[in-house]
């Protein structure tokens, strides 16, 4: 899957206006999202991509674990698994840890993302990388330990999604687990937390506690170009809507480099 | 020029290039003379001598005269040259004086071109003639004014007269302006105030595209199809009074609604209630809300003719302006579109809240299709294809039909457990049969709003579960889904609860039947079995002690390998009563009412005993065909017989009748025996 997308930021202030708008533009309420997103980075030496026997036994999906691995194997990648969580399992402050809402991302099923480095610069004027998402899934963390991927942290997603025809524009910001509730297997090396802190504790990412605004469509493949015209044209066309109170821009790719680094 | 004497005659001709002395050419010679002597008048030939002579004597007697010559020469040579100079001014100032000339002269040329074309164009430089054109200037003799004095004075009173009159013009049409203005404020402020009622009410106000100065009010349903969603916006024009009118362009804006009507046999027997349609003089809220019913309407019409095309299969026909839809073998559904202006209302019938009900269904499911857009627009969309999304008719009749189909299937399922449940009881059997049909809770999806959840259990999850007690050991359990693909037909999930059950094996439940029938069948037959085995009993040691202590055991039946069938066992027959063996069959089977056609609208238990002559077993033959009407005259071998028991539909009273070889017939006239009572005398015949 190729994704192309444009990106603008919003102040923390615009953001309640920024919502009108785009609840006008798409004619729907937004539907609200909360999530973890945990980072795992692929091994730089050894990388043998996915592990096999996982592959194997998972039927009619392997041919998509597979083609994963495929890119996996290229390169060490930083991929992320996302949960869905809810306010409620984020526990009031000064909780005892015994009362504290148990998450075992193991049990419950979640979303494994990888992105490519975006495209080089070319004629279109917007963003444009390869694109891999496989859903529904349990035991995912397990798999990427087996797989020799490190768990490196994690944040928490709170976004906004609106869906415009084929365009999802999807307003967001990330928040910080504060260091302090991170647990540690030993010094240096994270592990994945069983609870949440509360969600009051969670700082902002961004210092000025920017909401990213990002407008995305999908397309089968990258070598469609008749269709990369046609997600080119519908994201240009949301630009020109937006223009003058949403700066949607492309992006330099080195923002959204996934590659883990020597 | 100043610096030239005023009578110096100045000559154009230009400056002799030879310096042997004056030309001698004659006249050169009188322009000489004319010009130093004042002509040839005064001029004396003696005097000219003189004049010489005197001439060369002063010039041979002054001294140094050798000295002077050089330095005369000397002087006038400067002098020659200031003269030159002189010259080439005054020549550069003529030149101009010249250019001035021409220039007035060509003013005057193009003055007179319009007058006097041909003698303009002999001066006139061909300059201006190509860059101005002939004509373009003219001149005119302007006549002396002929005004006097006291016309002025006139004049000036008339002015002064018309300036009044118009002030008093002017003031009074800005003070005509300013009443208008007036009341164009107050009907602006009567508009906008009835704008913003119509906003605070939650009907979305905006510009119209094609007039942007132009107010509209969106009053259709944002998830509509789409030839319904343009036609959801119309103008709020301001009327002359201020008032505000509905202006909906070419879409037809008469009130509108979908009528249902049922038909029963043919005959009209109910209706559902039309809103009336509203006046000219409504408030404008009730209109945009009338033009908002009036859209919904046209879209089910819409949506109803579309889906009606698909449903042929189901016996939805289209006929004329009118959908039928067959709800139950007598009954139809009869739709149609009718203008309200022009509606008279019908005549109340029997089925006028059916009617009601059925046209409530229809909105509501619409407003759920409508949500079901909603659901499928703002889910995350897939990867951009070529494909165009098409909008497939809602399922509206389909529902209906589905619904009714349930219904029909549980009317038949309590009119067959009411009759087994009546049949059992008259009979006294024990246990109770215990017949409960409840609705399994729905598996709904989460985050459904209430109205949708009320949907989705009435429509979406039709289903039932009938569980009957056959036995302290047996249960049957059927679950009944309908489901509205592929036809909108029941299917019945037949089990025996607990999976140990004795009836298990020899009744081996079917699972998923498709057709009514089949599951009636199997019910009518496992009921039969389980009041057949209801009467078996193993044997025990009991027996062999009975019979050496030559007490008498007593006779039971026993099962055979067909399960409604059971054996008369006496343990101290000798081999030749055992050969006179007897065996009752059970059955339960549907029976027709008299002069019926093959109509299942009753139920009949049967129960028949008859001797075997060997050990092996027999099925039921002769006894099985006996009609019930014929019972009292049939006679019937000693040792055999039967009973039955029978229930109509619609009756709660069952009537009991048989024969047997021992009492003979046994008619209706006599009391109903039980089954106890009945096996008793099949045991003992």
């Amino acid at each position: 899957m190729h994704e192309l997308f444009l990106t603008a930021h919003i102040g923390e202030e615009d953001c309640p206006k920024a919502l009108q708008i785009l609840q006008g533009y798409c004619a729907m309420s937004p539907t609200s999202i909360l999530r973890r997103r945990l980072y795992w980075n692929g091994p730089l030496l050894h990388n043998r991509g996915l592990d096999p026997t996982f592959i194997t036994a998972q039927g009619q999906r392997a041919r998509f674990w597979s083609s994963l691995s495929e890119q996996l194997i290229r390169q060490a990648y930083t991929v992320l698994l996302l949960y869905d969580v809810t306010r409620d399992q984020f526990p009031k402050a000064y909780t005892p840890a015994e009362e504290k809402p148990e998450l075992d991302c193991d049990a419950i099923q979640g979303t494994l993302l990888w992105t490519d480095l975006p495209d080089p610069a070319n004629p279109r004027p917007v963003n444009s990388r390869l694109l891999m998402t496989i859903e529904g899934e349990k035991g995912l963390c397990n798999l990427l330990e087996s797989s020799s991927y490190k768990f490196t942290g994690e944040v928490v997603e709170e976004g906004y999604r609106f869906v415009h025809d084929y365009v999802v524009i999807y307003l967001t910001r990330y928040l910080d687990v504060p260091t302090e509730f991170q647990e540690m297997e030993y010094k240096g090396k994270p592990k994945v937390n069983k609870t949440m802190p509360s969600f009051e504790s969670l700082a902002p990412f961004d210092s000025e506690n920017k909401w990213i605004l990002t407008a995305s469509l999908q397309v089968l493949a990258a070598s469609d170009l008749e269709h990369m015209q046609k997600g080119t044209d519908e994201l240009m066309k949301i630009k020109a809507d937006f223009e003058g109170c949403f700066d949607f821009q492309m992006k330099d790719r080195h923002i959204f480099d996934t590659r883990v680094k020597q | 020029m100043s610096t030239l004497p005023t009578q110096f005659s100045v000559s154009l001709r230009s400056w002799p290039l030879s310096d042997g002395g004056p030309s001698k050419t004659l006249p050169s010679l009188i322009q000489r003379i004319n010009s130093q002597r004042g002509g040839f008048l005064d001029l004396d030939e003696d005097e000219l001598r003189e004049e010489i002579a005197r001439e060369e004597a002063g010039a041979g007697t002054e001294p140094g005269a050798g000295e002077d010559d050089d330095a005369a020469s000397l002087e006038e040579g400067e002098e020659k040259l200031d003269r030159v100079k002189e010259l080439a001014t005054a020549r550069d100032e003529m030149l101009a004086q010249i250019e001035y000339a021409m220039f007035a002269l060509d003013f005057v040329s193009l003055l007179i071109s319009k007058d006097q074309p041909n003698q303009a164009s002999l001066s006139i430089s061909p300059f201006l003639r190509e860059h101005v054109g002939m004509g373009t200037l003219g001149a005119d003799k302007v006549q002396t004014s002929k005004v006097t004095e006291a016309q002025r004075e006139d004049n000036k009173r008339i002015a002064k007269g018309w300036k009044i009159q118009n002030l008093n013009k002017t003031a009074d049409s800005i003070l005509a302006s300013a009443t208008r203005l007036e009341k164009e404020i107050e009907l602006e402020t009567a508009y906008w105030k009835q704008v913003l009622t119509i906003s605070e009410n939650g009907w979305a106000i905006c510009r119209l595209p094609t007039e942007k100065h132009t107010l509209g009010v969106r009053f259709g349903f944002s998830e509509a199809g789409p030839i319904f969603k343009n036609r959801s916006l119309a103008a709020l024009r301001r009327e002359p009074d201020g008032s505000i009118s509905l202006d909906q362009g070419l879409a037809p804006s008469e009130p509108q609604s979908v009528r249902v009507r049922i038909y029963s046999n043919g005959e009209q027997t109910g209706c559902s209630i039309m809103p009336s349609a509203i006046t000219d003089a409504a408030p404008v809220e009730a209109r945009i809300r009338q033009a908002r019913n009036a859209i919904f309407e046209a879209e089910l019409w819409h949506e109803l003719s579309r889906e009606s095309r698909t449903l042929q299969a189901m016996g939805v026909r289209c006929k004329g302006d009118t959908i039928i839809c067959p709800i139950s073998p007598a009954k139809d559904v009869v739709l149609d579109l009718v203008i309200l202006d022009s509606y008279a209302p019908e005549p109340s019938g029997n089925d006028d809240k059916l009617a009601e009900g059925i046209s409530l269904a229809l909105h509501l499911l619409q407003s759920y299709a409508h949500r079901q857009n909603f659901v499928r627009r703002t889910k995350p969309p897939g990867p951009l294809t070529s494909f165009k999304r098409t909008s497939a008719p809602y399922a509206l009749l389909r529902y209906l039909i589905t619904r009714a189909n349930h219904q029909a299937t549980l009317s038949r399922v309590h009119t067959l457990f009411h009759g087994i449940c009546s049949i059992l009881t008259t009979v006294s059997h024990l246990p109770r049969l215990n017949c409960t049909v409840t609705e399994p809770p729905s598996e709904l999806p989460p985050n459904l709003t209430a109205t949708e959840t009320t949907v989705v259990a009435l429509f979406e999850q039709i289903q039932a579960q009938v569980t009957v007690s056959l036995s302290d050991s047996c249960t049957l359990s059927m679950k009944i889904r309908t489901s509205r693909y592929p036809l909108s037909t029941s299917n019945f999930n037949l089990s025996l609860e607990p999976a140990n059950c004795v009836l298990q094996e020899s009744c081996r439940p079917p699972g998923i039947v498709d057709q009514w029938y089949k599951a009636y069948d199997y019910i009518l037959f496992v009921t039969s079995c389980a009041l057949a085995s209801s009467f078996t009993s193993l044997p025990t040691g009991n027996e062999e002690a009975s019979a050496e202590g030559n007490s008498t055991p007593a006779s039971r039946w026993e099962p055979t390998t067909r399960p409604h069938i059971i054996r008369l066992v006496r343990p101290n027959q000798d081999m030749r009563q055992q050969l006179r063996s007897k065996q009752a069959s059970f059955s339960l089977t549907p029976v027709s009412p008299p002069g019926g056609k093959n109509m299942q609208s009753g139920l009949k238990l049967r129960v028949n005993w008859e001797c075997i002559g060997d050990l092996s077993e027999r099925p039921s033959t002769a006894l099985e065909h006996l009609d019930p009407g014929e019972a009292l005259a049939w006679k019937v071998a000693k040792g055999e017989g039967f009973y039955e028991w029978i229930i109509m539909e619609g009756e709660n009273e069952v009537v009991g009748r048989g024969a047997s070889g021992r009492e003979g017939s046994l008619g209706l006239d006599t009391p109903i025996k039980s089954l106890k009572e009945v096996m008793e005398l099949a045991a003992s015949t």
